[in-house]
């Protein structure tokens, strides 16, 4: 796992409080109970403090799973695993 | 009078207007409501539910939610409605507290099996006859509901609410925010809170129609509802609206110009974010209200006609009586106890005393407030230990008995700590048995999410090498409050 994987999967231990394996790119808030809209600011936020990119709202209501964040920080030059 | 009848009355006055509207659009008359929550009745009749009974509806906002309700109302059973996020030691006790005798719930839930009188909302509901009408109502219960609230030791109060509550708070609100029939609501508060059950009790009463979201979750589409389906009124609480006048505030001011009214409502909100809503929204009118389930909408202010006056929640509603300190000698200017009376209080908690809880006919809030010469009333905090999560309550004990239980805790004491986004958080404060540590504090994070609501859950772990106490062995929150601010 890159250190940006465990960066992003540290994170959101922290915030959703998720097991390990529950860090897959398909998971979202459909999935994951605690993935709700103040736990979409707090990612938000965390992301910032933690990769350096602030989200824009419409990428932050746009989150659909942990797939879509790496997606958004990719496309910010920001590299995960495949 | 029951307040269901309200509902009965408004559908043979406008039977074809539309009263829920679903979040993808799907729209029920009042006359279709009033047939399925007539079946609905038939099927609860059937299992042998009738006046006073209690039965517990544990619902997402749906429109099945809103036909449950109605149906057992009509048969005169009272209700307790509780989160549908509870865990299932919460929904035992609760049963077990009032002797409910059923429970209503959306489907079958594994986790759900061994509590007994479960029921799953029938899916071929169409299939059952409607409830004749002349057995609807009879007035033989005056109880309407019973909300479980937490209490001051951790063990959740069940506060009784008669219909004659619930009628006189569904009059003044509409009173004093000037509903009517022709008002469109759209809520994505929670219908298991009185704040947003109650704003349904009023729109049923008057005409008027409901769009209901489950959760504040896709706030763009949301906000771009409000004008595509002409929205009157948006309630809403201080962390919701927040998140949007950070987040959004140019969506709100397109999507928000034809709101006629926003009621916020639950925990303070901040000076600042009220001028802000004011600016945004000028000819929107914008009431905050102060209450607690025991009391519901004791005080209101409209912010646009008390501009110096953002600071406070206030004076009381029509028909209610607020004063600080103790009634034979009110405090003015002084902060102390708020306490109420009046027609929407309480007439106590189920199943047990509560005399320690009134003084003369007045309900000891365990709030702290302070009524200036005007007789707005100020918020000042709580007497009692709660922590306030954007309306959400809960007390310290209820998240220590369960931190207490891990085998790595030896000692904790909970506090609310500040939070820019819910106004409190909950922070566990604990003497660990070993090693503290990241992995740890998730560990106990985890382990209160087994057990608890999410609201619940610490969001911080702070170990410590002792939990200051008294000579009594009281918690000296405050000092460890004191460490959390930065």
């Amino acid at each position: 796992m890159s250190p940006n994987d465990v960066k992003l999967r540290n994170l959101l231990v922290e915030i959703l409080l998720i097991d390990d394996n529950q860090f897959r790119d398909e998971n979202g808030p459909d999935m994951i109970e605690t993935w709700d809209s103040l736990a979409m600011v707090r990612i938000a936020v965390g992301v910032e403090e933690a990769f350096g990119y602030k989200m824009t709202p419409e990428e932050m209501v746009s989150l659909d799973s942990i797939g879509d964040i790496k997606e958004i920080l990719r496309s910010h030059d920001i590299g995960f695993d495949q | 009078m029951n307040i269901a009848g309200n509902f009965i009355a408004t559908a043979g006055r406008v039977p074809d207007k539309p009263f829920l509207v679903g979040s993808t659009g799907e729209s029920y008359s009042y006359s279709q409501i009033l047939s399925r929550a007539r079946r609905f009745a038939t099927v609860l009749a059937a299992r042998g539910a009738g006046p006073g009974d209690r039965v517990i509806l544990t619902f997402p906002n749906s429109v099945e939610y809103l036909c449950a309700y109605l149906g057992a109302l009509f048969l005169d059973c009272t209700l307790l409605i509780v989160d549908h996020r509870s865990r299932p030691a919460h929904i035992e006790y609760v049963r077990g507290n009032c002797q409910a005798n059923l429970w209503v719930a959306p489907g079958e839930r594994a986790d759900y099996a061994h509590i007994p009188g479960f029921m799953a909302f029938p899916a071929d509901l169409e299939r059952h006859q409607e409830m004749p009408m002349d057995r609807l109502c009879t007035g033989e219960n005056p109880q309407a509901l019973i909300m479980y609230t937490s209490g001051a030791t951790g063990v959740p109060k069940g506060v009784c609410l008669s219909h004659a509550n619930l009628q006189h708070t569904i009059r003044s609100i509409t009173q004093w925010a000037q509903i009517d029939g022709n008002d469109r609501e759209l809520t994505t508060l929670s219908l298991s809170h009185l704040f947003g059950l109650a704003h349904t009790h009023i729109y049923w009463t008057l005409g008027g129609t409901v769009f209901i979201e489950e959760k504040l979750q896709d706030i763009p589409g949301i906000l771009e509802k409000l004008s595509r389906e002409r929205i009157t009124s948006f309630p809403g609480t201080p962390g919701g609206f927040k998140m949007i006048l950070d987040r959004f505030p140019e969506q709100f001011a397109r999507h928000g110009r034809g709101l006629k009214y926003i009621i916020v409502n639950s925990a303070p909100m901040a000076r600042e974010y009220i001028e802000r809503m004011l600016d945004l929204l000028p000819d929107t009118r914008f009431y905050m209200y102060y209450g607690l389930t025991e009391a519901s909408r004791s005080s209101y202010i409209c912010y646009n006609d008390h501009r110096d006056k953002l600071e406070t929640v206030g004076r009381p509603t029509p028909g209610s009586e607020t004063c600080v300190g103790s009634p034979s000698s009110p405090l003015v200017g002084e902060p102390g106890e708020i306490l109420i009376r009046g027609p929407h209080l309480t007439s106590g908690y189920w199943g047990m005393d509560s005399d320690p809880f009134f003084v003369d006919g007045w309900l000891r809030t365990g709030d702290l407030g302070m009524i200036d010469s005007d007789g707005f009333l100020t918020w000042k905090g709580r007497v009692k230990e709660q922590i306030n999560i954007d309306g959400l309550k809960l007390t310290p004990m209820e998240v220590e008995s369960v931190l207490m239980e891990h085998e790595s805790v030896m000692d904790c004491a909970v506090v609310g700590g500040p939070d820019e986004l819910t106004g409190e958080t909950v922070v566990a404060f604990v003497v660990p048995r070993g090693e503290p540590g990241k992995r740890l504090e998730i560990d106990l994070r985890r382990f209160c999410k087994s057990r608890l609501e999410i609201y619940k859950v610490p969001t911080k772990i702070v170990f410590i090498e002792e939990i200051p106490r008294t000579d009594a062995g009281k918690t000296k929150r405050m000092s460890l409050k004191e460490r959390l601010i930065p």
